[in-house]
């Protein structure tokens, strides 16, 4: 009986990590590339056992005019001013939906928006952004990126906030309580959870945005996506350093989805967490 | 929270334009070679020539990815935000409607210092030239050629038992009697039985594996690499009347090459996904042994650290001669000036200290192709790659322009060539249809 | 004490002005330019030419192949990554050692930009130095596979959503529920056919409405790595548009693609959108 449940466990040990490896090769791939030499990355048969070098990594880190740190630094801002901000305008929005019912549902046309490729607006919107003067400003990335994240972020806080039983805020709202403080005072506290799962899903969503941050960012507000794709260059891929900048800009979010995972987790279940 | 942002980053924003006197041009620029020996002329200038102009140049880089649809993007939307946009031949009229015509910059002398216009071979001007006006500075010329192993080609002639084995070949493929030659000597006939020779499918001696790999991905850049063929061949992509001229029998042939090659088990299947990175890699790794590429490819190909299995066996031609001769496509590349820049006598400053011999030599020295006679030559010594791209620019270069189409003509070129060398469609329907999709778009 | 309905109205202002504010310039021209002749190179000079556009693009054959591949591309890989993340969400529903950093390196794929994914398997399919292919020996971006090499990657790219709403859907059955169909003698497979599935099906519903729509914009994984072809072979509704817009230039025509794309798509999503509220509700 014994032998048999270690057997069993090892087994699943091997089913899952073979799993794993499966859904990651781009990313094992890159890991691998980002420490090989430019000969060792064009040689065939595929090098598995090279002599690892930083010289990819020096490069994306150090290279004259490529500002990999602030590419970097622009993702952190970028991704949680636009979690900040869907927060701000999609938990009354959502408390507005979930409480409130009616025949038209704002959310279907939101959703619908996603629909769209979002180049097709982009002239506009760069219009928009240029007479405003926010061409090139994490700004305008934050609200384009709310753009598409909101939608997702009240559908889910929607369930969560349904969640909440009703008496609870019928029973402030007789006490005299404005709107505004049964959300701040009720529903905020209440949905803490819901709150923090759409924080990490904003997050991630924008972290690898890449196609509307393309067009709308030059030098200054360039995230590290579009920073990435720089080692796109006009003749060639720049493999190695490509495969580093990828890299580097996985690492964060996986030690950042490693500590919020359960909230992750919770995202989807509108709070109703149960054992 | 976000009106704290807003502050912040106009605030911060606002420092930043106030600290620096001087005026900043900003130059969107192509990334990669050219790049970095443009950086060169930048430094060169904003070192040694800003301080009497007061002018300081920043180079801006977009990846490769989405760099068009951004420009075009940048001048559909009117933003100053940059002053000189990069072009090239196949784009410059579309861009041309957003540029300043920089001939009157030119002609006034209060600006141009010691740079002229006539510093660039004719041929390359003319590109940049739209309705007679002049609507940016070339500052590199690039050239398809044909890029090969000599000491393959150099065994075939001198090995009996290989030139044997060659002949035999050619007569059992074609037909015909075929001497082994020197490649700049070729003809179709000498490329095709080679690409064969070179091949395992036909030959199991071959030391690659191919004999050639095509750039075939549905991608219009594609397209300019397979029209050389055609010209070569005598085809044309209109007459004179400006109709669309793929019905002819150069075309065909020109497109039933590829399907030849990729029906003999000559070139990679993967070929019909390449673009300009992998017949490189087929190169490097002796799969390939000659390939249809960009001229600039020559100087990764040949260098020791890059290639250290053939830098030294790798030698440049221009495409076989056909019909129409040896022909090479003329891409020029360079820089014009942005209506909506705030700067533009400033921008025009730079661009003058451009289209000077000095700075062309800086940016042919390291690494630029500057289409300027007299710089080629001089840097003829250095490089073996100047000297011929001097010699095919002014022998072999043409380029086609359907104004402000182009693009969109290589894009239908592009899809027909990836479909036939996938082998899904014959060559002869192939060019049906690219001829219905131009009728449909106008031509 | 105001009225609910304005209350509802002050509660939803901050997003309505956003949108408003953000969006309604943008959606505006859009419409505009889809009403007009307009190129890249022609932006300043509109023409206007009326429905002219969504005609054109109505009778577009290229259009209608778009669409149909796009249709086909969509349900087999919301399918299958319905499909996949259940599997998956049914092995991690357990005890495990270690769950957490297994379910970070699961769920790493989809933190990755497709384009840079795309790139990335663009390396590993590489003929010459990528090991996919030299170890398959296959060619797989080759007419035969490429649909199924695409699919492919976009199913491991995002079966891990699929998962991780599953998998948190799973945390939402009592356990009571599988005690009385155990009692009842049920199998595993029956107690997952008449437990688990209906339980879940409200968010079933949401991974396929969610991946549904994305699965229908795909378009920079696909065009880093075929650009569309060979041929039209792997041109999506995006692909189509993008090359409609930038390259022909036609920005009129483009625009109006997609708008038309919204009209069709409007309908279906509306129904599932009230149906997936519906479910969730009960």
């Amino acid at each position: 009986m014994r032998r048999r449940s270690i057997k069993r466990t090892v087994l699943l040990y091997v089913v899952i990590i073979a799993i794993v490896a499966v859904f990651n090769l781009p990313i094992i791939n890159a890991v691998l590339t980002s420490f090989k030499s430019n000969i060792d990355i064009s040689s065939s048969p595929p090098k598995w056992i090279f002599r690892p070098t930083l010289t990819q990594y020096n490069n994306v880190l150090f290279a004259y005019g490529y500002n990999f740190r602030l590419y970097f630094m622009n993702s952190v801002i970028i991704s949680s001013m636009t979690s900040l901000v869907v927060l701000a305008l999609g938990i009354p929005a959502a408390y507005g939906i979930a409480r409130y019912r009616s025949r038209v549902n704002p959310l279907g046309l939101l959703l619908g928006l996603r629909l769209v490729p979002i180049f097709v607006f982009i002239i506009p919107v760069f219009i928009l952004f240029t007479r405003m003067g926010l061409v090139d400003t994490r700004t305008s990335l934050v609200m384009m990126n709310t753009v598409i994240s909101v939608p997702l972020g009240i559908f889910l806080l929607v369930g969560f906030i349904q969640e909440i039983p009703s008496s609870i805020d019928e029973a402030a709202r007789i006490d005299g309580a404005s709107v505004f403080t049964i959300l701040t005072r009720i529903i905020l506290p209440l949905s803490l959870p819901g709150i923090a799962a759409v924080v990490c899903l904003t997050f991630i969503f924008t972290w690898s945005e890449y196609l509307m941050s393309l067009i709308l960012s030059f030098t200054r507000a360039v995230p590290i996506t579009v920073g990435a794709s720089f080692f796109i260059t006009a003749w060639e891929v720049r493999w190695g350093e490509i495969s580093a900048a990828i890299t580097l800009s996985v690492v964060p979010v996986f030690i950042f989805v490693f500590f919020v995972q359960d909230y992750l987790v919770r995202a989807f279940t509108g709070g109703a967490l149960k054992g | 929270m976000r009106r704290g942002f807003l502050v912040l980053l106009a605030v911060l924003l606002l420092v930043g334009s106030v600290v620096t006197g001087e005026t900043v041009i900003k130059m969107v620029f192509w990334p990669g070679p050219e790049a970095e020996a443009m950086q060169e002329v930048v430094s060169y200038y904003n070192e040694y020539i800003s301080p009497r102009s007061g002018i300081k140049v920043e180079m801006v880089l977009f990846g490769r990815e989405g760099f068009f649809e951004k420009q075009a993007t940048i001048l559909a939307g009117r933003s100053p935000e940059v002053d000189l946009i990069f072009t090239t031949s196949y784009i410059i009229h579309q861009h041309a409607p957003y540029f300043e015509p920089l001939d009157p910059y030119f002609d006034n002398p209060r600006l141009v210092g010691t740079g002229e216009m006539e510093t660039f071979i004719p041929s390359v001007r003319e590109s940049f030239t739209i309705d007679g006006k002049l609507y940016g500075v070339p500052t590199d010329a690039s050239i398809t050629t044909l890029l090969y192993r000599k000491d393959l080609v150099e065994r075939i002639m001198n090995d009996p038992a290989w030139t044997a084995k060659y002949k035999e070949l050619a007569q059992s493929v074609l037909g015909k009697e075929l001497e082994p030659k020197p490649a700049d000597e070729w003809n179709w006939d000498d490329f095709y039985v080679t690409t064969l020779f070179l091949s395992k499918e036909h030959n199991p001696e071959s030391p690659t594996t191919y004999g050639t790999a095509l750039q075939a991905k549905a991608m219009w850049p594609n397209g300019k690499v397979w029209s050389a063929i055609m010209r070569s061949m005598g085809g044309s992509w209109f007459d004179e009347m400006g109709n669309p001229t793929f019905n002819t029998p150069e075309a065909l042939a020109a497109l039933q090459l590829y399907a030849d090659i990729m029906r003999a088990e000559a070139a990679p299947p993967g070929s019909v996904m390449y673009e300009y990175t992998e017949p490189n890699e087929a190169m490097k790794t002796e799969s390939a042994a000659m390939i249809f590429q960009w001229g600039v490819a020559y100087t990764e190909l040949s260098n020791p650290d890059a290639s250290p299995a053939i830098w030294d066996k790798v030698a440049i031609a221009p495409y076989p001669a056909g019909e129409g001769g040896h022909r090479v496509w003329l891409t020029s590349m360079g820089v014009g000036l942005s209506r909506w820049s705030r700067n533009k006598e400033a921008a025009f400053e730079w661009l003058a200290f451009l289209s000077t011999p000095k700075a062309m030599r800086i940016y042919g020295s390291y690494g630029g192709v500057p289409p300027v006679t007299a710089v080629l030559e001089d840097l003829g010594e250095v490089s073996p790659i100047f000297a011929h791209v001097k010699e095919y620019l002014e022998k072999y270069a043409f380029n086609y322009v359907a104004g402000t189409e182009t693009v969109d003509v290589l894009r239908v070129l592009a899809t027909a060539i990836s479909e036939v060398t996938a082998l899904t469609i014959s060559p002869e329907a192939a060019l049906r249809n690219v001829q219905r999709e131009l009728y449909y778009l106008g031509f | 004490m105001i009225s609910r309905t304005k209350e509802k109205l002050l509660l939803l202002s901050p997003i309505l002005i956003f949108f408003f504010g953000l969006m309604i310039f943008p959606t505006i021209y859009g419409w505009y330019l889809s009403l007009n002749r307009v190129f890249l190179h022609t932006f300043e000079f509109p023409v206007f030419i009326g429905l002219t556009n969504f005609m054109s693009v109505i009778r577009d054959p290229r259009f209608h192949s778009a669409l149909a591949f796009t249709a086909r591309f969509a349900i087999i890989t919301t399918i299958a990554q319905l499909a996949i993340g259940m599997g998956l969400a049914v092995l991690f529903n357990r005890d495990i050692p270690g769950k957490r950093i297994f379910t970070s390196l699961l769920l790493l794929p989809m933190m990755v930009s497709p384009a840079l994914i795309g790139v990335m398997y663009r390396l590993l399919l590489n003929e010459f130095i990528g090991p996919l292919s030299y170890y398959t020996g296959l060619n797989l971006l080759g007419m035969r596979y490429v649909v199924g090499t695409i699919m492919v990657i976009d199913i491991l790219q995002w079966s891990p959503f699929a998962f991780l709403i599953l998998y948190a859907a799973l945390q939402t059955i009592p356990k009571s529920y599988y005690e009385a169909a155990s009692i009842e003698g049920a199998s595993r497979w029956q107690s997952f056919l008449y437990v688990t599935l209906p339980s879940i099906r409200a968010f079933i519903i949401m991974v396929l409405v969610l991946r549904g729509i994305d699965a229908f914009k795909t378009f920079d994984m696909i065009n880093v790595l075929t650009a569309g072809g060979p041929g039209t072979a792997t041109t999506t509704v995006s692909i189509y548009i993008y090359k409609m817009a930038f390259q022909t230039g036609n920005i009129g025509r483009a625009t109006a693609a997609s708008l038309l794309l919204l009209i069709i798509f409007s309908v279906p999503l509306a129904f599932a959108l009230k149906r997936a509220r519906k479910e969730e509700a009960e």
